[in-house]
């Protein structure tokens, strides 16, 4: 794992906070992202992107991080991705927004799937704030 | 006129005195006319009669006399000189008055005893004449008195087998050699001996007859030639007392001497009188002396007894319980000897035998010691050996038991001639079977322990348990069982093998309840028999060889191998490692996985072999097998419920080169995942499929939980089961520290030099009520239980006094640590869109945080989830964020919550966070806190802010508590790291669980397990730290900002 791999993973890891990482930890992965925007972009594609999509290992990472982060220097880039990806949510969350009362979904599903599909869904509303900002 | 100076003679006639008959007894010299008892004739003794003379006072002028009998007119019969009968007719004889003043002499005897003294009455009655007769007519009260002198054979004084007087002669001696009586065969006694080993011969006076008899007897010792009495002699003694004194009755301080020949004394009560009669000097031939019974000064010839002092012999036992053990093996206790002995020069031989209670033999007797061949019954002993200082030696050997005490009766027979042999010599034996049984382990399903069959006891010998230091090992049962027959003896329990003894027993199965008993135990023959001997023994040290210690059972006074239990110490122990020179250890603890990863981040197949908190199961003082199988489980903290149990719990010990059965290593796992890593059995070569999965035997993963604990048990012989339960983490840490206190005796305040501080594994300690404590060392040693503290000091009731110089202080901790933690759930009513955590999330990453940390001795207790409405000044688009640090939106949530969080506690805030954070931890200095009421510093507290609906695999409190418990932030880790990550564990391409993905702890900066300031980062959690803020990233090296003060003792 090269040392992309590694930023990409942190950011979209849960941990990329100023509250995880020591500030200069924290601005030195920023300041590097910014400066390669496009390199982190193609891992972040080529990871989780794509035949690579996995919808649940999505629901645990925050895709919209990296995308924000980026989103001033590679704004096309960005769009893109975030719009790739908020379809492959929407498909992977069809039936779940068929449903009008979402607290049914922890009466009958097991737990983990009830989460799994309530943490999509909110990655999904981030990436669409990300989207609908100008 | 009268002349006064002349009397009158008046002549007055004098009256003749009345004419008596008269009683005269001229052999009663002192007083003629006081009759003599007439001496009761028995077929073998010739008293001489009573001779009286009936006569008259004065010359008698009459026309005769009458001589009346009556009373007992059987008991007296009259001769006169020449041995004619006098005959009375009708009761009367007629004398004239020539034989009256001539005097009559009549000469009486006996063969009928008076009823009583004087029953027999013969009066004289005058007739006629011119002189008056004295009225009432004259007459002598007579008595028959018979005595009687018995004489007992050989036999017991008293008790069962007394035996009956000889019995009194016939009328005519027997034919030679079948007399059997007291006077024609007679008593033989033997020649006493300078030991006085020669028995007295018992001789008794009967109460004489009448009884009323108040006359003083004699016993005299008389030289006795075939029925004719000679002198005096004294080949012969006679004494008041036997040898042996009755039963309850100590032996005179000094022997009383012998009586006087003759000897005399009161008529003897109903009981009769005893003597006792010893052998002084051999007789020249058979019945050579008599002793005879009279009256003092008097007849002397009431009765006659014969008698022989003849050559004295001896059977001497070689121990005073006269026992000898039944062999049997493996115990081989010394044969007994047995010696016969002539007590003067003889010239014959002597024949020995059992003549009672050898049948079946329950004895033999050996030439030697050691010879192998048995004598045949009976045995002839030279005379010359018999009579030699050393006498003949036999040596008897226990077949099987007798079956009462004493049965067996051993008879040395002299053969007769000159001198004469005395009585045989008797003596009693038993043959005694001592058993100390030996038990079986109680089965695992429960139950008794079944007893040990005597073969298995003999061929394998019980393997007993060296004591394990968590006192888990199984004590073995033995029972002593009562001697058969119950002798009455001290039965002697000991150790077998050398010194010091590698075995020690108990009194009780129990360990903690059983008190160790000292070696060699005295028990009474008599206890036994009341079934309270059972002992439960226990190893001390492994044996070197098979069956080289155990226990003995003997008799005291006799000999100590009556029995044996031949047994094999058994050490069953863990060890860190499989060498020899590992050390036990006390406790187990959690694999740390630190040598399990290849440099891809794969689980070596390795992964256990080199693990540092790996441990081996090894057995020293073994069986002698290539392999042995041992079963091993986790339980809860019961002690007894299986936690996991496999489907086959089976691990294989092999034999190492110095003797050990030693397993290869095995480690413990917190959860089922890691629990279902295969392994490689170790095996060379292996013995089964590889690798080894859960389930299969030689699987060496258990999973385990913080307050349980490990049980193994192995069986080094059917139905001996070894067991060894060992706690998850080590409760009893040991730790001292000092104080130079001087306490007095009492409750007293003592100032260590510490309260608190660490052990050298990491340990922390501290000193609290309740505590007990190892005061001082040497004889003024005590412990104490603390029952208050102070800052720097503790307060105890001590028995002793202490101080003077420093002494130690210490006192044990237990190596795990609780955190306490407050639990927080933020809700928002307002907000439909508001994602709070489900009661499932909080629990689910609480257990995932306690799987983590468990390995490191960490137990994490959650309160009960606090639900609170999220303030709106923390939200920001109606979510928490998650940055930036000390936003406000974090403030106004610290605002809403310091009060109920204590300084320096951890309290976790499930909450709706954005920012794409799971999880945040408050480890950067924040301000004081504005609250209503006034501004509070933030002091020491932690919060974790963290989101809910997460996937608990994610592992995000476990890994928030990282930051919370070491005051470090992330930096880039390796995947199996769950502390002070970077990378999220969703992102590695592999699907979770699984075991190479966030489930480890580091263990840089040291050995975690010997690590007095815990600076392992593995043990940073054990760290008090002195300052909160911390700049410090990952695991760097750790300062006083590393670590956490929220854990407490468990």
């Amino acid at each position: 794992m090269d040392g992309i791999e590694a930023d990409v993973r942190t950011m979209i890891g849960g941990s990329f906070t100023q509250h995880s990482l020591a500030p200069t930890e924290y601005e030195a992965i920023l300041s590097r992202a910014r400066e390669k925007p496009d390199a982190y972009l193609d891992v972040f594609e080529r990871d989780c992107l794509g035949v690579r999509f996995d919808a649940e290992q999505h629901s645990n990472l925050h895709a919209a991080v990296l995308l924000r982060h980026l989103r001033d220097v590679a704004p096309d880039r960005v769009r893109a991705l975030a719009a790739s990806l908020l379809r492959q949510y929407d498909a992977v969350l069809v039936i779940y927004d068929q449903l009008p009362d979402k607290a049914m979904l922890d009466a009958h599903l097991p737990l983990r799937s009830a989460n799994y599909l309530v943490r999509l869904s909110e990655r999904r509303r981030e990436l669409r704030r990300l989207a609908e900002e100008p | 006129m009268t002349d006064p100076q002349k009397g009158v003679i008046q002549r007055v006639p004098v009256v003749p005195s009345p004419i008596a008959g008269t009683f005269t007894f001229p052999a009663n010299r002192a007083a003629l006319s006081v009759p003599l008892p007439v001496m009761v004739q028995r077929p073998h003794t010739t008293p001489a009669r009573v001779e009286v003379v009936i006569g008259v006072s004065r010359r008698f002028r009459g026309t005769g006399g009458t001589l009346d009998e009556s009373g007992k007119i059987a008991a007296i019969s009259w001769f006169d000189r020449a041995g004619n009968p006098i005959v009375f007719t009708n009761g009367a004889r007629s004398l004239t008055t020539a034989q009256l003043n001539a005097g009559f002499h009549m000469f009486g005897e006996s063969t009928v005893p008076s009823d009583s003294v004087g029953d027999y009455v013969l009066t004289l009655t005058l007739v006629g004449g011119p002189d008056p007769l004295a009225t009432p007519a004259s007459h002598a009260d007579l008595t028959a008195v018979r005595l009687t002198l018995d004489v007992f054979p050989p036999g017991p004084r008293f008790g069962p087998g007394v035996p009956a007087p000889m019995p009194e002669p016939p009328a005519a001696a027997p034919a030679p050699g079948t007399a059997t009586d007291k006077w024609f065969l007679g008593r033989t006694v033997n020649v006493q001996d300078a030991a006085l080993a020669q028995e007295r011969a018992r001789i008794r006076v009967r109460q004489v007859e009448p009884s009323s008899f108040a006359g003083r007897l004699s016993i005299r010792q008389r030289a006795l030639s075939g029925t004719t009495i000679g002198r005096d002699t004294a080949r012969a003694a006679l004494f008041d007392d036997d040898l042996v004194p009755p039963p309850g009755l100590p032996p005179p301080a000094v022997a009383p001497p012998a009586n006087t020949n003759p000897f005399a004394f009161d008529p003897p009560s109903i009981l009769g009188r005893d003597f006792f009669v010893e052998g002084r000097a051999l007789s020249a031939a058979r019945r050579d002396i008599a002793f005879q019974v009279g009256f003092e000064g008097g007849e002397p010839d009431g009765d006659r007894i014969a008698f022989t002092v003849g050559v004295g012999c001896s059977i001497a036992i070689g121990n005073p319980l006269r026992a000898v053990l039944v062999k049997k093996a493996p115990a081989n206790p010394a044969r007994q000897t047995v010696t016969l002995k002539a007590n003067v020069a003889f010239a014959g031989t002597g024949s020995f035998d059992v003549t009672a209670g050898n049948a079946p033999t329950k004895v033999q007797f050996f030439a030697t010691a050691i010879s192998v061949a048995a004598l045949p019954l009976p045995i002839t002993a030279p005379g010359a050996q018999l009579s030699s200082a050393t006498g003949f030696q036999l040596f008897a050997e226990g077949i099987a038991p007798s079956g009462t005490v004493d049965e067996l009766e051993l008879a040395l027979t002299l053969a007769d001639g000159t001198p004469p042999s005395g009585v045989p010599a008797r003596a009693k034996m038993t043959a005694v079977e001592v058993t100390l049984d030996v038990f079986l382990s109680r089965p695992l399903a429960g139950g008794a322990a079944p007893q040990m069959p005597t073969a298995d006891k003999v061929a394998t010998g019980r393997f007993i348990q060296v004591a394990s230091p968590t006192a888990s090992h199984e004590r073995v049962r033995l029972v002593v069982q009562p001697p058969t027959p119950n002798l009455s003896c001290d039965l002697m329990l000991r150790a077998l093998g050398p010194a010091p003894a590698a075995v020690r027993p108990f009194t009780d199965e129990r360990i903690n309840v059983g008190r160790e008993v000292a070696l060699p135990e005295r028990i009474s023959s008599l206890a036994a028999g009341l079934g309270q001997f059972d002992r439960f023994a226990e190893g001390i040290r492994p044996s070197a060889a098979l069956r080289d210690t155990g226990f003995q059972l003997g008799i005291d006074t006799l000999d100590d191998d009556g029995d044996r239990v031949p047994m094999t110490a058994l050490e069953f122990a863990v060890a860190e490692d499989d060498t020899a020179a590992a050390a036990v250890l006390h406790a187990v603890r959690f694999g740390l996985w630190d040598q399990g990863y290849d440099a891809a981040g794969d689980v070596r197949a390795d992964f256990i072999d080199s693990d540092r908190r790996r441990f081996h199961f090894q057995t020293r003082g073994g069986p002698n097998v290539a392999t042995l199988s041992l079963a091993w489980r986790t339980l809860r903290a019961d002690r007894t419920t299986g936690d996991d149990v496999p489907a086959s719990d089976l691990l294989t010990l092999s034999r190492t080169p110095d003797g050990r059965l030693v397993s290869r290593g095995v480690m413990l796992v917190t959860d089922d995942i890691d629990a279902a890593q295969s392994t490689q059995s170790g095996l060379v070569p292996p013995l089964g499929v590889e690798p080894r999965v859960r389930g299969a035997s030689d699987h060496r993963l258990r999973r385990a939980r913080i307050d349980g604990f490990v049980r193994a048990t192995i069986q080094p012989a059917a139905g001996q089961i070894h067991s060894l339960t060992l706690p998850v983490f080590d409760r009893e840490v040991p730790f001292s520290t000092t104080s130079t206190s001087v306490v007095a005796p009492g409750v007293a305040a003592v100032t260590p030099a510490a309260m608190s501080g660490t052990a050298n594994t990491g340990a922390r300690w501290r000193i609290k009520v309740g505590s007990k404590l190892t005061i001082d060392s040497g004889a003024n040693q005590e412990t104490v239980t603390v029952t208050t503290v102070a800052a720097g000091s503790f307060t105890a009731n001590f028995a002793g006094a202490h101080g003077g110089a420093p002494y130690p202080v210490a006192g044990a901790t237990d190596e795990r640590r609780r955190l306490r933690v407050r639990v927080v759930r933020y809700l928002n009513a307002l907000d439909f869109s508001y994602v709070a955590a489900l009661d499932g999330d909080i629990d689910a990453q609480f257990a995932h945080a306690n799987q983590r940390w468990m390995p490191a001795g960490l137990q994490i207790d959650r309160s009960a989830t606090e639900d609170r409405q999220i303030p709106a000044a923390a939200l920001d688009a109606g979510k928490f964020p998650a940055d930036p640090v000390n936003s406000p939106q974090e403030l106004a949530a610290y605002s809403d919550l310091i009060a109920g969080s204590a300084d320096g506690g951890i309290t976790v805030v499930f909450v709706d966070l954005s920012g794409g954070a799971n999880a945040i931890t408050s480890i950067q200095d924040v301000p004081n806190i504005v609250t209503s009421a006034g501004p509070v510093p933030f002091g020491d507290r932690m919060f974790i802010f963290i989101a809910g609906r997460l996937d608990p695999l994610d592992e995000t409190l476990a890994h928030e508590l990282s930051h919370a418990l070491y005051n470090r932030s992330d930096a880039a880790q390796l995947r199996r790291f769950f502390t002070l990550n970077t990378n999220a564990p969703t992102g590695f391409g592999i699907p979770l669980p699984d075991v190479r993905i966030y489930r480890r702890m580091h263990t840089l900066h040291g050995n975690p397990n010997l690590d007095l300031n815990n600076d392992c980062s593995f043990n940073w959690f054990r760290r008090p730290r002195t300052i909160k803020n911390s700049a410090a990233i990952g695991f760097a090296l750790p300062t006083n900002t590393t670590g956490s003060n929220a854990t407490e003792d468990f």
